[in-house]
């Protein structure tokens, strides 16, 4: 861990405040990615993201840096999610709310930019994933974790992650294909859609 | 065709064989063996390298998906979220009041909504059980009297 870091870690530990929000600010946007990664756009996302933040409050004691403290948190942010998607799945109850929904407009974009479109459409294809190859995904190839390290994170085998990675891979292509035939599918049926 | 059959089946196998190689071959260390026969298959078929520029343009499709930023605000609000678990009431009024407020009527609300109905359901069918008067604070005479006044 670098010598700064480590210092907003002890001055966080002995209670200061300005330090622990340092932390917050510094991991928010690492641990938003990782959640509405994992959870889709839907209004349980800021709570679990702040859900990850006290967790990690709370056992900072214990903290001893082994990872770094974007990894810790990530595995915080990791467990909640699947926690949450295993309580969505249980409770088997639909609340517009709890469904992943479209993203935001991606303020870069103008009107009619195929880059922003094919953002959205890349997103809305990784929430119709499984959730056990949409977590692989999402801590591979969006946050940048090796393969080896989202095995560790996951506590699964490395043979297993390399697996869901392929799968899900060739999985999001026959969702992109499928959504991708839908919307010229519509602009052919000329139904007004297109 | 029995025979073209198996031919074409074992050539869709070594496909698949190395395809997974292919897939593999962006997420770990292939063996020097694996190495040479995934160069084999690229340099001879032009579908395998258009397939490798596909799989490249997915992963760098989902590596810049958008990921939502939290609402403004979210390191007050998990700050308050913090001193509220930690019992360290230091954080404005207000904060406190709406974190509070926050957690205590999620957990209530749908209790009480489903409560309201039934009990205006059951007011609704039985009449007698919950009088009008005791409900509006006004006894029958009274609302007679209100919808005679001018404004009605």
């Amino acid at each position: 861990m670098e010598t700064a870091e480590q210092e907003i870690l002890e001055r966080a530990k002995n209670g200061d405040e300005l330090a622990f929000r340092t932390i917050i600010e510094k991991y928010e946007s690492r641990i938003s990615a990782t959640v509405t990664g994992i959870l889709g756009f839907s209004a349980d996302v800021d709570d679990i993201g702040q859900e990850t933040f006290v967790r990690f409050y709370q056992s900072i004691h214990r903290f001893r840096g082994d990872s770094s403290i974007g990894t810790y948190l990530t595995k915080i942010a990791i467990n909640l999610s699947l926690n949450e998607l295993k309580r969505r799945k249980r409770k088997e109850r639909f609340r517009p709310e709890d469904m992943p929904g479209d993203p935001p407009p991606d303020p870069r974009s103008g009107e009619g930019d195929r880059a922003a479109d094919a953002r959205v459409v890349v997103q809305r294809g990784l929430q119709m994933l499984d959730p056990k190859f949409r977590t692989v995904l999402v801590l591979r190839l969006m946050d940048g974790y090796s393969t080896k390290e989202t095995a560790k994170m996951l506590r699964l085998p490395l043979g297993t992650v390399l697996s869901r990675l392929a799968r899900g891979q060739a999985r999001m292509r026959e969702i992109l294909e499928s959504i991708d035939d839908k919307r010229d599918g519509y602009k052919g049926e000329g139904d007004g859609r297109g | 065709m029995i025979k073209e059959m198996d031919i074409k089946e074992k050539e869709m196998d070594v496909d698949r064989k190395v395809l997974k190689l292919l897939y593999r071959s962006f997420d770990a260390e292939l063996t020097e063996k694996q190495r040479l026969r995934l160069e084999a298959a690229l340099a001879v078929s032009a579908e395998f390298r258009r397939e490798k520029d596909r799989i490249l343009a997915l992963r760098k499709a989902i590596a810049h998906s958008p990921g939502r930023a939290f609402r403004p605000g979210f390191a007050n609000r998990t700050l308050a979220r913090v001193r509220l678990r930690s019992g360290r009431p230091t954080g404005s009024a207000a904060d406190l009041f709406f974190e509070n407020f926050k957690i205590v009527f999620r957990r209530i609300a749908l209790v009480s909504a489903v409560l309201l109905v039934a009990l205006a359901a059951y007011s609704l069918t039985h009449r007698d059980l919950i009088p009008k008067d005791a409900v509006y604070y006004a006894s029958d005479v009274a609302f007679g009297r209100i919808l005679q006044l001018p404004v009605f």
